[in-house]
C-alpha cells in the first residue's frame, strides 16, 4: 500500500497545524460560525444531532494493522470506545471535542493518515474495489490510479469550492463492486484492442433526491489522459454547475440539463485545450512510483489443495457456512479473501468497538501481510489469507462477535446512522436494521435466501444507498412519525439501477413485516436458482405489490 | 476596505467610473457592462484599464479583448462560489494574462492560498492585518501535490518548487504551482 | 400558544444544551426555560444570539414541548432524540428504547 514519503508527511503535519490555527480563532471568536464551517467540513468535522462528528479518510479503503490500531486508539482516547465504517470507505467517531480534534489529527498524521477533504464542496475520498489487487477477476489494481487521483485532488486550488461535494469511484475489475455508476466520476478499467490499460468514463452518477445511473461519456481513455480528463470534467462542472440551489448543485443535474452529447462535447472541447496548453500528462514514470507501491506482497509457494481446509468444514459447519458465504477467490491459489461482517444479527451495521478492530489488526499481522480493507457496504477485508489459516482466523472472528456469516446476504445491510445520529435525517435507521436482523437471525434460512442487498437510508440524501438496493428502505416522516418507504429490484454493480417504489409507506412498527413479506413473496416465486433479483425482474413489481397491500 | 499585495497593505490606485464621467490620469476599473459600452471612448485612453468580472463569463469570448487592461478584478459574491478559480487559472495559462489579477468581494484570508496559487496576486479584504494572514497561508506548505506549470510532475513535490513570493515582473509563473 | 424551549449544542464539545431561566445553557431538557408568551420567547432569542456571538454555543433553535407532567418533553422526534440520546445502544448489544 502507499507510503508516505517526506513530502507526504509534511503535507498533512502542514495541514494539521493550520486547522489548529483555525480552530483556535474559531475559538476566540476571530471566526463565525459560517466562515468556519466550510473549513472544518474540509477537514471531515460536521456538527451533528448529538456531537461533532469526525470522518476520517480511508483511501480507497486500505489500511494497514498500523492505522486500524491507532483508529481503535482514538476511539478509546477520544470518544466512546467505537467507529463506524462508512459507504464511502471512511470511518466516523461520534463523539470528538472540537478542541481535541487537532490533537486527533496529529494522531493521524503519526500513522499516514488524515481527514482532509472528506467532507464539504470539494473532491472526495477517492473508493474503489474492496478486492482490488487479490480479486481473481481483476484487470489492474485500481487503487494505483486511486492514489493517483488522491494526490491530484488533494488542495487542488481550483476545485475547492466547487458547487457541491464530489465523489469519485474506480473498479479495476468487470464485476463492479464499487458502485461506479452511482458516483460523480465513475471509472472502470479495461484494455483496448492493442492491449493498452485506460479507462471507460462514466459522469453524472448519483443518489439523493434525484437519484440516477451515470452516463458513459468516453468509452476509452488511455490512462496517461487521466488527470487532464478529470480536470477538463471538473473544470466544467465548477463554471456551470448551478450554485443558486443547494440540491441541484452536483453533477448530475448539470448533466441532466445540459444534455449527454452537449456535455460530452464541452468536456472534450475543454480537454483538447488542456492537452495543448498544459502539462497534464500523467507520465509513466508517476504510474510506475505509484505502483511500485502495490506490488504484490511474496505470497510464497503455491499449496497443493488443502484437506485440512476441507475436514475442518465437514467438521465445523457453522465454520463450514462462514467459509461459504464469506470467502471470495483471491487470485493467488492457495489463498483466500476473506470478509469480516461488521452486521451482527440485532447489531449496529458498519460499527467497531476499538477491541474489534484491535483484533482485525492482530488477524492482519498473524495470517494476512498487515492489510485490511473497508467496504462501501461498511464491512471489513483480509484480503490475503492462505486457507490453511482460514480456520484459526474464523476461530478468533468469532469469539470477537466479527463471524457473522452473512456477506451479501440480507443480514448484511446497509443502514446510514439515521436520525440517532445525523442532522439531516427525517427517520431513523439502525433500529430498522436491528430488528429485521433479529427477525432474521436464523442462519441456515438466510443462507438458503441467497444473495439480497437490502439497504436502510434516514432521509432522501441516501447516504445508505437505498436506491441501488434489491430492497431499498427509506425513512421519511409523516406527521411528526417515521415511515418507511420500500423501493425493490436496485442494484449497484455494472448493471445499476434505481429500485422501484412498491406503495405507500410502512410504520415503524410495520415495516419489518414487510420485508418478511417481500422475502416470502420471492420465495414463493423462485425458481431453481433463481436470486432475489432474478425473480423480481421476472415475475415484476406486481405480486410484491399485491402480497403488501392486498388484491386491487 | 484594504487592498493586500505581496504580503503588504497597499494604496489601490484603481478607480472607478462615477456619474458617467471617465477621471482623467487614473488608471480606471470598469465593469464589462461599462466597457462594452464605452469602448469607443476608450480606443486612445493612455491611462491603465482594469477589468471586473463576476465569474459568469465566457472567457474565450473575451480573449481578444484582454490586450486592453492591465488588471482583471475577479469577484466573489460569497466565499464559497468557486468559479473564479477557474477564470484565474484559464486567464493565466489559457489566454496569458500577465497583468494584475485581483480578488474582490467576499474575500476570506482562509482562501488566499488557494486564490495565489491560482494566480491572484492582490486582494481586497475588510481586515488590514490580513497581510500577516497572506504571508502565514502562503508559507505554510512548503509543497503541493499538483505538478508544476514547468511540466515536471515532481516539481512541485521537491520542496524547491513554488515560489512563494511573486514579484511584479513575472507574476504568472511564481504563483503558478500547478 | 405553543411552548418552546431553546436548544443549541455547545461549542467546545458539541453537546445538545437547553437554555435555562437564569441564561445558562443545561444539558438537562427538565431544567430548560419553557417560553410560553411572546415576551419571554424574544427573551431566549437575544440570550441565544448573545451566547453564539460569545462562543458558548452553536446552532440555537427553538423547539415545542408540552408539559404535561410538570417537565417540559419535545413533540418532534429529533428533539426527542437528542435529548435522550442515540435510541441504539453503543454496546452493539440489541437496544432498549430509552426515553
Amino acid at each position: 500500500m502507499y507510503r508516505y514519503d517526506e513530502f507526504d508527511q509534511a503535507f498533512v503535519r502542514q495541514r494539521v497545524e493550520e486547522f489548529r490555527e483555525q480552530v483556535g480563532r474559531r475559538l476566540m471568536g476571530e471566526l463565525s460560525e459560517d466562515e468556519f464551517k466550510p473549513l472544518r467540513l474540509m477537514n471531515g468535522l460536521y456538527l451533528q444531532l448529538h456531537a461533532y462528528m469526525l470522518r476520517v479518510a480511508i483511501p480507497y479503503g486500505t489500511l494497514s494493522s498500523t492505522q486500524l490500531r491507532k483508529l481503535a486508539h482514538i476511539a478509546r482516547t477520544y470518544d466512546r470506545g467505537y467507529g463506524h465504517f462508512t459507504t464511502r470507505q471512511n470511518i466516523q467517531f461520534n463523539w470528538p471535542k472540537l478542541a481535541d480534534v487537532p490533537t486527533i489529527l496529529d494522531e493521524l498524521a503519526d500513522v499516514e493518515m488524515h481527514a482532509i477533504q472528506t467532507s464539504g464542496n470539494c473532491i472526495r475520498n477517492v473508493t474503489s474495489d474492496p478486492y482490488a489487487g487479490v480479486a481473481a477477476d481483476e484487470i489492474e489494481d485500481p487503487r494505483v490510479y486511486a492514489e493517483i487521483i488522491r494526490q491530484w485532488s488533494t488542495l487542488h486550488p481550483e476545485f475547492s469550492f466547487l458547487p457541491r461535494k464530489f465523489k469519485v469511484a474506480i473498479t479495476g475489475s468487470p464485476h463492479d463492486r464499487a458502485a461506479i455508476k452511482v458516483h460523480d466520476i465513475g471509472l472502470r478499467m479495461l484494455r483496448n484492442e492493442a492491449g493498452e490499460p485506460g479507462f471507460e468514463v462514466v459522469v453524472g452518477g448519483g443518489q439523493g433526491r434525484t437519484p440516477v445511473v451515470g452516463h458513459s461519456i468516453r468509452a476509452f481513455l488511455p490512462k496517461n489522459d487521466l488527470l487532464s480528463y478529470l480536470e477538463a470534467i471538473l473544470r466544467v462542472y465548477n463554471l456551470l454547475g448551478r450554485r443558486d440551489n443547494l440540491y441541484k448543485a452536483r453533477i448530475k443535474i448539470l448533466v441532466n440539463q445540459t444534455g449527454v452529447e452537449e456535455f460530452t462535447r464541452l468536456v472534450e472541447e475543454e480537454w483538447q485545450a488542456i492537452r495543448q496548453g498544459w502539462e497534464l500528462e500523467l507520465p509513466d514514470s508517476e504510474i510506475q512510483r505509484i505502483s511500485s507501491y502495490f506490488a504484490r506482497p511474496n505470497y510464497g509457494e503455491a499449496e497443493p489443495i488443502d484437506f485440512g481446509f476441507v475436514t475442518a468444514q465437514r467438521k465445523n459447519p457453522e465454520f463450514a457456512r462462514w467459509a461459504r458465504c464469506n470467502t471470495f477467490a483471491h487470485r493467488q491459489p492457495g489463498y483466500t479473501i476473506a470478509a469480516i461482517s461488521l452486521k451482527p444479527e440485532g447489531g449496529i451495521p458498519g460499527d467497531a468497538t476499538a477491541e474489534q478492530m484491535e483484533v482485525v489488526a492482530d488477524l492482519a499481522d498473524q495470517f494476512g501481510f498487515g492489510e485490511i480493507r473497508v467496504t462501501h457496504e461498511q464491512n471489513l477485508v483480509l484480503p490475503d489469507i492462505r486457507k490453511a489459516d482460514l480456520l484459526a482466523v474464523w476461530q478468533a472472528l468469532d469469539k470477537a462477535g466479527l463471524a457473522v456469516p452473512n456477506l451479501g446476504l440480507i443480514t448484511d445491510m446497509i443502514a446510514c446512522p439515521g436520525l440517532d445520529y445525523c442532522n439531516l435525517a427525517n427517520a431513523r435507521s439502525i433500529p430498522v436494521a436491528q430488528r429485521i436482523g433479529q427477525r432474521f437471525a436464523d442462519r441456515a434460512l438466510v443462507e438458503e435466501l441467497g444473495p439480497i442487498t437490502l439497504n436502510i437510508s434516514g432521509c432522501i440524501n441516501a447516504c445508505g444507498h437505498h436506491h441501488v438496493a434489491n430492497i431499498g428502505i427509506l425513512g421519511v416522516d409523516k406527521k411528526g412519525k417515521e415511515f418507511y418507504q420500500i423501493t425493490l429490484g436496485g442494484r449497484a454493480d455494472e448493471a445499476a439501477a434505481i429500485g422501484e417504489i412498491v406503495g405507500p409507506a410502512f410504520s415503524y412498527e410495520d415495516v419489518v413485516d414487510a420485508v418478511e413479506t417481500i422475502v416470502t413473496t420471492y420465495r414463493g416465486q423462485r425458481q431453481a436458482g433463481e436470486a432475489f433479483l432474478d425473480t423480481y425482474q421476472r415475475i415484476g413489481i406486481q405480486p410484491f405489490k399485491e402480497k403488501l397491500y392486498g388484491t386491487r | 476596505m484594504a487592498l493586500v499585495k505581496h504580503g503588504e497593505v497597499i494604496a489601490d490606485p484603481w478607480v472607478r467610473i462615477e456619474n458617467d464621467t471617465l477621471p482623467l490620469g487614473r488608471p480606471l476599473l470598469l465593469t464589462l457592462e461599462e466597457w462594452e459600452r464605452l469602448a469607443g471612448s476608450l480606443r486612445h485612453w493612455d491611462q491603465p484599464l482594469g477589468l471586473i468580472l463576476t465569474g459568469a463569463e465566457p472567457l474565450d469570448q473575451l480573449r481578444d479583448s484582454l490586450g486592453h487592461f492591465q488588471l482583471i478584478a475577479l469577484a466573489f459574491p460569497k466565499f464559497t462560489d468557486g468559479r473564479a478559480y477557474s477564470q484565474a487559472r484559464l486567464l493565466r495559462k489559457r489566454y496569458g494574462f500577465t497583468g494584475e489579477l485581483r480578488a474582490i468581494g467576499n474575500v476570506l484570508q482562509d482562501q488566499f492560498l488557494q486564490m495565489h496559487r491560482c494566480g491572484f496576486d492582490s486582494y481586497e479584504v475588510a481586515d488590514e492585518k490580513a497581510a500577516e494572514a497572506w504571508i502565514a497561508a502562503t508559507s505554510r506548505y512548503l509543497g503541493f501535490y499538483q505538478p508544476s506549470e514547468r511540466g515536471d510532475f515532481r516539481g512541485a513535490r521537491a520542496g524547491s518548487d513554488p515560489q512563494i513570493f511573486v514579484t511584479a515582473e513575472q507574476p504568472a509563473a511564481a504563483a503558478w504551482a500547478y | 400558544m405553543t411552548l418552546q424551549v431553546m436548544t443549541a449544542n455547545r461549542l467546545g464539545d458539541g453537546a445538545v444544551v437547553y437554555l435555562d431561566a437564569e441564561g445558562r445553557w443545561s444539558e438537562h431538557l427538565a431544567e430548560a426555560q419553557v417560553a410560553a408568551d411572546a415576551e419571554t420567547l424574544n427573551l431566549l432569542e437575544r440570550r441565544a444570539e448573545a451566547a453564539v456571538r460569545d462562543r458558548e454555543v452553536v446552532g440555537a433553535y427553538l423547539f415545542r414541548v408540552d408539559t404535561a407532567d410538570g417537565t417540559p418533553r419535545p413533540i418532534g422526534q429529533r428533539e426527542i432524540i437528542r435529548a435522550a440520546g442515540p435510541t441504539v445502544g453503543t454496546d452493539l448489544t440489541p437496544p432498549a428504547l430509552r426515553i
